[in-house]
């Protein structure tokens, strides 16, 4: 989780004023956080963890990002799945991004994928020699298909690697910011 | 010279969403779409830097569209009295009006709607009159420095209300928790399912008074045609028709619905609005329920510190995920 800084905040600004919407959804994920009160999580934990996670991305959108923090915790504290945990993951994930700490966001994203289970990497640089090979094997994947067949692939339906990509794009996104001299094609290193 | 085809105006464009901005902005800048003219109106103190439309005026003028900022203020002295003299028919002799004039301008700082509305309230309060034998209108200047002396125009706004029948205050302080634009048959709902005596004691400073005040009415209002309220307020030029749909009324004016809402005791206006909040909820349709979530949700939530019964709170609390779910899917 995150503390405000200058660049976050005016992050957050631009994305308010951007999207208004966000402050109304917020004020309602709110309240209604309010109403159920600490006990919520054993009077209906869904209920209580929809608020939390979706209350937490409403309010990183329009800025408020103490009660972010606060919501986050609520739910990242709680003894439930990954899976009931990812919305505020990924929250915090961007959050951790939109204050520039794009190495934490990598940590972070990593973290995710390794509690779904799925293969990851570790968090260090690598050699160009390295690059190219996994460039190259994933080359030889996409193989000579055309864009509109990749796009017809069929729709991944496991929850659990939808989430993972969701953290992957992450990844790509930090990745490029931590290292500006790479190029985008180096990037597909990432299984 | 640039010759415009196409005209829009657009008012109140604070209200504007993002979408409608987009909107807008696809179109001005849409070259099948030559000598386009869109004129928007705005209060400059109610659209600050990081409004939407303040963002996108911004946005506009970077990419060199011409936005040319025409500032209308207030009326000079000049305009006020022309407005006075045509209001009263003098237009021949405005020397006539010139110190009322003056009085109005300096009280009202020229803004047109105070300007009007402080005429309204002269009359009202025959500080103003018309005489018909000379066939014109008459005023005493001392009588109207003295008015003005004691009252603002939000007082006069105020006072303008609580001249009102009992049961138009009750409407209008329906209709003021609702917003400046609201659902007539809202209102209506609000007021029927809400006995008089009730809706006098939750919205009232003087409880006992309003009480032996109703009882007498009861009956009588039980089959108060609500119509009629509604008529007398427009005919007061408190709330106007929407064009476009037959069953929305808006204020007159924001400052009206404000003063209408200042009605409400502030110790009682929570309680209210989470009894209107909690009478749509009763009676509207599932439909219409969907429709009026956020004004639903928004009043029972005003009231939310009175939950006692622990199913009351979870249930609003579901209904505070669901509106916030909603206006997320919009954004």
């Amino acid at each position: 989780m995150y503390s405000s800084d200058n660049r976050l905040i005016s992050y957050h600004k631009l994305k308010a004023s951007k999207n208004a919407a966000f402050d109304s959804a917020a004020v309602y994920f709110k309240a209604g956080y309010k109403l159920l009160g600490p006990s919520g999580w054993g009077i209906d934990q869904q209920t209580m963890l929809t608020l939390c996670s979706q209350g937490a991305n409403a309010c990183f959108l329009s800025g408020d990002l103490d009660t972010m923090n606060k919501l986050l915790a609520e739910v990242l504290s709680q003894d439930i799945s990954i899976q009931d945990k990812f919305v505020a993951y990924e929250v915090n994930c961007l959050a951790i991004y939109a204050a520039g700490d794009f190495m934490g966001a990598i940590d972070t994203a990593i973290d995710v994928r390794r509690q779904l289970g799925l293969s990851t990497f570790k968090n260090k640089p690598v050699n160009t020699l390295i690059i190219i090979k996994e460039f190259i094997k994933t080359k030889r994947t996409v193989g000579s298909r055309t864009a509109e067949e990749i796009a017809n692939l069929p729709d991944l339906t496991d929850e659990r690697v939808v989430m993972g990509q969701r953290m992957l794009e992450l990844l790509f996104t930090s990745s490029i910011d931590v290292s500006k001299n790479l190029k985008l094609e180096d990037l597909c290193l990432v299984k | 010279m640039y010759s415009p085809r196409l005209i829009s105006y657009l008012m109140y464009q604070k209200w504007s969403d993002t979408v409608t901005l987009d909107l807008l902005q696809s179109i001005s800048l849409d070259s099948d779409i030559p000598n386009l003219l869109i004129v928007g109106a705005y209060r400059e103190d109610e659209v600050s830097d990081t409004h939407p439309l303040a963002m996108q005026i911004r946005e506009k003028e970077e990419m060199g569209i011409i936005i040319t900022a025409i500032k209308i203020g207030n009326l000079s002295l000049d305009n006020v009295t022309s407005l006075v003299a045509e209001a009263l028919g003098m237009e021949d002799n405005k020397d006539a009006v010139k110190n009322l004039a003056a009085i109005v301008h300096r009280k009202t700082d020229g803004n047109a709607f105070f300007v009007l509305m402080f005429l309204r309230s002269l009359y009202d309060e025959e500080v103003l009159q018309y005489n018909f034998g000379t066939m014109r209108w008459l005023w005493d200047d001392d009588a109207v420095e003295e008015k003005l002396a004691t009252e603002n125009v939000a007082t006069v706004l105020v006072n303008k209300l609580r001249r009102l029948s009992s049961r138009s205050q009750s409407v209008v302080k329906v209709a003021s928790c609702l917003g400046a634009k609201f659902s007539l048959s809202a209102v209506v709902t609000v007021t029927k399912s809400i006995s008089p005596v009730e809706l006098k004691r939750l919205s009232s400073l003087n409880e006992t008074e309003s009480e032996s005040e109703s009882d007498d009415d009861t009956t009588q209002e039980a089959e108060y045609a609500y119509g009629d309220s509604i008529n007398e307020l427009e005919d007061e030029g408190i709330l106007e028709k929407e064009a476009k749909n037959a069953d929305v009324r808006v204020f007159g004016h924001d400052k009206i619905q404000s003063a209408a809402f200042e009605l409400i005791p502030l110790s009682k206006r929570d309680t209210f609005r989470g009894k209107i909040g909690n009478v749509l909820l009763e009676k509207l349709d599932p439909d219409k329920l969907e429709s009026s979530l956020f004004e639903v949700v928004s009043l029972r939530n005003c009231s939310m510190g009175n939950i006692t019964d622990e199913g009351e709170r979870i249930e609003l609390a579901k209904m505070n995920l669901r509106a916030g779910m909603k206006v997320s899917r919009y954004s």
